[in-house]
């Protein structure tokens, strides 16, 4: 075959398609490693300090859990937000072909609103805001999320709704949303050991569950 | 500078295209009865074993992310699709494991109703297969009234147990004169072939951390552990190709996604496209040649058309009753009293399913005048409001096809090889359209006595956009005129191309499909296996 005008456009055609397919390969399969890199960055901004933490647990968390309870929430909240990654693949939507992804950590965020706290309790209390009572912490914790507006907090007619823990706009309504959505938040509200979404007999399935004795515990 | 262009050639006796669950079946029941080399051609990705679920699970309770990572294709997001899933055993990875049966009536809604389209096969054609499907995922179930839920045999598992919930729900929805009983699943009610029990877990759609819940790597694994087939991953089937004169398809031309520029060519005595309702169309679409100028199989023009499903109405209803929701959140009661039209009144076809909800139940960050609910208020406010139930209350019903329900080339999209993407719109026939406000009333109406039945009321009801259980495409017909396939699922036009599944069903009924998408697939594989040696004691 000789090389003709026609073989060479066919040609040069060719290793442009070739090249633009890499191209767009290449694009494709960025935003993948992008993303991991944003979760290795954001990891290792995600941390809260429970001690930080524990005393708002106190005071946004039902007196019921006890103090093992609230100790619980307040790690279980904690470590999970050390362990969330921003840029994460969101699970796929039904009847879309949208996919999202997790959005950036509130963790730097929070960690802001509970320094605020101490700030704010210095300034009405003198004292830091875990010295607080209950009463003067729940009122600095109120006054906090008033102004942290979202979730119902503008003026009009506040939505009712429990924010999700991501979408809270204070780590405060965070720390108890999260809470509400645990097996533990579950149980205490219904008084009985449902235990949604952990692994359980099938055969009890039939069964009332049983009621909690105590918090989180199931009586004999 | 020379360009050489790579050609890698496989040779087969049997080329499967796509691995989901209809795939899974059709190679499940040929490498147990028939001596034939078997390959697989995958686009997307291998899924993480069984062992990573657990993990993959808590992370998607805790953050919402998808269990399944890099179960799609970057750029194949086509216009109307209805999920993105691309993967070794495709959209069943994500699935709810509900495997109802059709009704007897779906597959003669023309003859016995005058509305839509007769298939050219009957419920009895299709029952033996529906079992053999129920054996290779283990389906426990409880059979309803014979009249309404007919059976040859009995479910291969025993039902999954009502939950304390569903039975409270159960005397509710009888008073209303409403019969219904345990939802048939692929999960198991006790261990089953190496499987472990369903325990609860709960999270079956998108992932059961256990295994109790069928999906098709549960007949991948040990298929490609044993050598019984080849599949080949990563690997994009762009077109057929058919000999010149007989028509017969002889290879299926594609591209790995990890080395552009080459050519495979998978080289079989036959072929079959289970690619599922939109990529098995697409593919056939693409496939034009001098002689096929629109595509294989598509002389009357009718591939990429009447693509089905159903529809969904919904409602939650308030019940004074106390119930628990999480006890068992997935599992429903199920209903088939309302898939016969009533006599007299216009067409009205619809399953019927009832599951424990926390709608109304939820904690609440605000009271009804605003204010700020914190610790002991909150735990006060949401206990008073668990003293009642919710009841989420859910139809599918029929939507007829429009032959324009359709799958076309997109105009302007393009895959990253430069092929079309496909483009989806579903649309109702005349007389589907006309029926929909009524139809929707009359499910209204539905829950609106039931509610009353049990001296609840409607919270909200909702319809769903688009159509679920998505099929069509390929439609069964009696002849090329009337589909593109034959009742076994082979082309009318090339002998030794068969479509299975999804894409060959004539109308999607008003329950969930996939159990349907299986029955068919082994039905087709029964003829597919025709043309192979049968393994000795098979």
């Amino acid at each position: 075959m000789s090389w003709n005008r026609r073989l060479f456009i066919r040609w040069t055609m060719l290793a442009a398609a070739v090249t633009a397919a890499m191209r767009r390969v290449a694009f494709a399969e960025t935003p993948r490693a992008s993303g991991e890199q944003q979760g290795a960055a954001s990891r290792q901004a995600t941390g809260l300090d429970v001690a930080a933490v524990r005393p708002v647990a106190e005071v946004v968390l039902p007196s019921e859990l006890g103090r093992a309870g609230v100790e619980r929430a307040a790690n279980a909240f904690t470590a999970w937000i050390a362990a969330y990654r921003a840029g994460e693949e969101l699970e796929h939507p039904y009847g879309s072909e949208r996919i999202g992804t997790t959005a950036p950590s509130s963790a730097a965020r929070w960690a802001d609103q509970l320094a605020a706290l101490d700030r704010d309790a210095q300034a009405a209390h003198r004292k830091a805001f875990a010295q607080c009572t209950a009463d003067e912490r729940l009122a600095l914790v109120r006054s906090a999320i008033a102004n942290a507006g979202g979730a119902g907090a503008a003026a009009g007619a506040p939505s009712t709704r429990m924010p999700s823990p991501l979408s809270a706009p204070h780590v405060a309504v965070a720390m108890l949303a999260h809470f509400v959505e645990s097996t533990d938040g579950v149980n205490l509200a219904y008084q009985r050991r449902i235990d949604p979404r952990q692994c359980r007999p099938l055969a009890d399935s039939p069964k009332l569950p049983v009621p909690l004795t105590r918090a989180g515990r199931a009586s004999a | 500078m020379t360009f050489i262009a790579k050609r890698q050639s496989v040779e087969a006796d049997i080329c499967i295209i796509g691995s989901g669950i209809t795939a899974a079946m059709v190679a499940a029941k040929l490498t147990s009865e028939r001596r034939a080399k078997i390959v697989v051609i995958e686009a997307g990705d291998d899924q993480p074993p069984i062992n990573q679920w657990p993990a993959n699970r808590e992370r998607w309770r805790a953050y919402g992310t998808s269990p399944w990572p890099n179960d799609h294709i970057d750029g194949y997001d086509p216009e109307g699709i209805q999920s993105r899933s691309m993967c070794v055993g495709g959209m069943a990875m994500h699935w709810g494991g509900v495997t109802p049966r059709f009704s007897p009536e779906d597959f003669k809604t023309m003859s016995l109703c005058g509305v839509g389209y007769d298939w050219p096969i009957s419920y009895e054609d299709l029952e033996p297969h529906y079992y053999e499907a129920e054996v290779l995922m283990g389906v426990s179930g409880e059979q309803g009234p014979a009249s309404m839920d007919p059976r040859a045999k009995p479910f291969p598992l025993p039902a999954l147990p009502l939950s304390y919930n569903l039975g409270l729900l159960k005397n509710w929805v009888a008073d209303a004169g409403v019969t219904m009983w345990s939802q048939p699943s692929a999960k198991l009610s006790r261990s089953y072939q190496g499987r472990g029990a369903c325990c609860r877990n709960d999270t079956c759609t998108p992932i059961c951390p256990v295994g109790a819940k069928y999906s098709p790597d549960m007949t991948w694994n040990p298929l490609r552990a044993n050598k019984r087939i080849e599949l080949h991953t990563r690997t994009i089937v762009r077109s057929l190709v058919h000999d010149e004169n007989s028509g017969r398809i002889v290879a299926a031309r594609a591209v790995h996604r990890d080395r552009l520029g080459e050519t495979i060519e998978f080289r079989a005595k036959t072929f079959v496209v289970a690619a599922g309702y939109a990529w098995s169309a697409h593919l056939l679409l693409l496939s034009r040649s001098s002689r096929f100028p629109n595509g294989l199989a598509n002389r009357a023009g009718l591939v990429g058309k009447y693509l089905t499903g159903h529809r969904n109405v919904q409602a939650f209803i308030d019940l004074p009753l106390e119930l628990y929701p999480g006890i068992n959140t997935q599992h429903s009661l199920v209903s088939k009293q309302f898939m016969r039209k009533p006599a007299g009144g216009a067409y009205v076809r619809h399953d019927l399913r009832v599951w424990e909800s926390p709608v109304g139940r939820e904690p609440r960050l605000r009271d009804d005048a605003g204010a700020l609910l914190l610790g002991d208020d909150m735990l006060r406010d949401w206990r008073q409001r668990t003293g009642r139930g919710t009841a989420r209350v859910r139809a599918y019903y029929d939507v007829i096809p429009a032959r324009e329900s359709e799958l076309t080339l997109d105009p302007v999209r393009r895959t990253l090889w430069a092929d079309p993407l496909p483009k989806l719109s579903f649309r109702d026939d005349t007389m589907s359209a006309a029926l929909r406000g009524y139809t929707e009333d009359s499910l209204r109406a539905l829950f609106d006595r039931l509610a009353k039945a049990g001296d609840g009321r409607v919270i909200r009801t909702a319809v769903d956009n688009f159509q679920d259980h998505p099929a069509g495409g390929c439609r069964m017909g009696t002849s090329a005129a009337t589909g593109v396939v034959d009742s076994h699922g082979r082309t009318f036009e090339h002998e030794n191309l068969f479509v299975v599944g999804a894409p060959t069903m004539v109308s999607g009924s008003c329950a969930n499909g996939t159990l349907t998408f299986c029955a068919l697939s082994l039905r087709s594989a029964a003829e597919i296996g025709n043309a192979f040696p049968r393994l000795t004691g098979a």
